[in-house]
């Protein structure tokens, strides 16, 4: 039985809460029950509980995406903002 | 209570679980042993919709569970056996959970008699799911 508890853990009767195994932010990584440390749950625990009719959709060309705060599929450089503002060129697979 | 001997209806072992034993027993006026008696005409129905406060989750109504790292990754049923963290798609129940108000469990969207659970094989910890009703598990 779970409880949905303070809008970020799933807890259990045990005081066990879901975590992903680990603390990796990893495909297919397994998620388990664990105990929270000392009062304090980790980020590895915390969960948002978001319902589907509420999900935002993930944006499409020209959006931003708010999560990594750049635009999708929008060509850019990046440029240095030492003195000469030097251009990232991508030499092969160096930098 | 049976009023020849005194003794009354018990839960066996004080152990709050379903399809637990209920046995005669002699009187400890403890939880086990407390009953209420609700006339059927009288009796609440488990609400269908709506949040139940308690459990902190709206009944029936399907959820994505998203992960607080960075790539905000969602839980996916990828097995009876196995949940794992995969990035959101779109539309796929896999993803998608509801809280039953009756079992009181979190099933699966996609394996609606399926509700989530801590496997209990060995030492592992990992969540899975299963089709039984005491899923409701402590």
């Amino acid at each position: 039985m779970f409880r949905y508890v303070n809008n970020s853990t799933l807890t259990n009767d045990h005081g066990t809460v879901m975590s992903i195994n680990g603390n990796l932010d990893l495909e297919n990584r397994n998620v388990d029950m664990q105990d929270i440390k000392n009062g304090n749950t980790t980020i590895n625990q915390e969960w948002d509980l978001v319902y589907v009719d509420q999900y935002p959709d993930e944006p499409k060309k020209g959006e931003m995406n708010n999560q990594f705060g750049l635009v999708v599929q929008r060509p850019f450089h990046i440029i240095s903002e030492m003195g000469e503002q030097r251009y990232l060129s991508a030499l092969a697979s160096n930098v | 209570m049976n009023i020849r001997d005194g003794r009354c209806l018990d839960v066996s072992g004080n152990k709050d679980t379903e399809g637990r034993e209920v046995i005669v027993n002699n009187r400890q006026d403890s939880a086990n042993q407390r009953w209420r008696v609700v006339y059927v005409d009288k009796a609440k129905k488990e609400p269908t919709k709506g949040l139940n406060k308690e459990f902190g989750m709206w009944v029936n109504r399907p959820f994505y569970m998203v992960a607080r790292l960075p790539f905000h990754r969602v839980m996916e049923a990828i097995s009876a056996n196995n949940i794992v963290i995969k990035r959101w798609r779109k539309n796929v129940t896999a993803q998608q959970f509801f809280f039953d108000g009756v079992s009181k469990t979190i099933r699966s969207q996609q394996w609606k008699n399926y509700a989530l659970e801590k496997k209990s094989n060995g030492n592992s910890a990992n969540l899975g799911m299963s089709s039984t009703v005491t899923s409701r598990w402590w």
